[in-house]
């Protein structure tokens, strides 16, 4: 029989698949396994969040405490990144961690879709934070933002030069944010499926003697899935963190 | 030599970059945990900054990993 080269079978499973094929003015808007996978991520995320908080008590519950547990850890962390004044972003920062969070996180149940793996999904993501913070520098330092590119106690001569350069990364900023998280997660399921598929093929090509075989790879996936809900955390934290560290520049410049 | 043997070789080449993460990587751990040796009542004040240096880090070995895959699938 012929194995099918797992490579680029790893990469198809982000192959997105129409489930209701619409279209608007000629634009395609087809309600997709990615839609249907962030459809799922808000109702799960809003439901769990609203059932948590529908009577709020003093002492709170187990249910109530895991809620504020989230919120009080972005809270934590845009006040430690991004200054007490940054504490307003909250709500906004708040909704983009649930989201990439639960999202990515419901995306590594198996058959699932994950959303995050689509560097278009993260890249919008990212591009909305970079507007947001881009509205709140010019509303609360006006045009005076624009001394952000150039420090102060720049000599005149390499002054050019440092402009140029603060406004290139200045416009890198969404680009990196959206890619780190993408690149993680497509990194992580490419893995996985790596090592799933080399469960299949040895069971595949030696029979009993491969499936014996086979338990190492799934032992080595089974570790992997614990790293993967540990990457997703720690990205989703550094998403917002470095959010934070652009509002803090949007509020009070350099 | 072959077009798909060309693009093997860029692919392998590509992941070059991964030597200086790797070093990174190491600093980063390396640092951190002397300094938590040094002074182990402020490695809760530390594990934000070590994520960040080690999230920001690892982006990059991932960066050469989208590149590893544009050769080998999309150019």
């Amino acid at each position: 029989m012929t194995v099918e080269p797992i490579g680029p079978y790893a990469i198809r499973q982000f192959e997105i698949d129409v489930l209701v094929p619409l279209s608007l003015f000629g634009h395609d808007v087809s309600f997709t396994a990615s839609s249907q996978a962030m459809l799922t991520t808000v109702i799960v995320v809003g439901g769990y969040l609203t059932w948590a908080t529908r009577d709020m008590k003093i002492i709170p519950g187990r249910l109530q405490m895991s809620a504020e547990y989230v919120h009080t850890f972005v809270e934590d962390t845009i006040v430690r990144f991004g200054g007490l004044e940054a504490k307003r972003t909250l709500p906004f920062f708040l909704t983009m961690f649930v989201f990439l969070l639960f999202g990515s996180l419901i995306g590594l149940t198996p058959i699932k879709f994950t959303f995050t793996s689509h560097v278009i999904v993260t890249f919008a993501l990212a591009i909305a934070v970079f507007v947001y913070v881009n509205f709140l520098a010019f509303k609360t330092q006006g045009l005076g933002f624009f001394r952000f590119f150039l420090p102060t106690g720049t000599p005149v001569y390499i002054a050019p030069l440092i402009v140029v350069i603060e406004l290139v990364s200045y416009f890198f900023r969404p680009i990196t944010l959206g890619l780190r998280i993408f690149a993680n997660i497509l990194a992580g399921h490419i893995m996985l499926k790596l090592f799933g598929d080399f469960c299949a093929m040895l069971t595949d090509t030696y029979g009993a003697t491969g499936a014996v075989a086979a338990v190492v790879p799934l032992a080595a996936m089974v570790l992997m899935y614990f790293v993967e809900v540990g990457v997703m955390l720690i990205q989703s934290y550094i998403f917002v963190v470095i959010s934070a560290i652009y509002v803090k520049d949007a509020l009070h410049g350099h | 030599m072959t077009d798909d043997g060309m693009r093997y070789i860029a692919a392998a080449l590509a992941t070059i970059p991964l030597f200086g993460v790797a070093l990174a990587l190491g600093k980063i751990f390396g640092d951190w945990l002397s300094s938590i040796g040094r002074n182990p009542g402020a490695a809760d004040k530390m594990q934000g900054v070590g994520l960040l240096a080690f999230a920001l880090t690892e982006a990059v070995g991932l960066l050469a990993l989208i590149v590893v895959f544009l050769i080998l699938f999309a150019v």
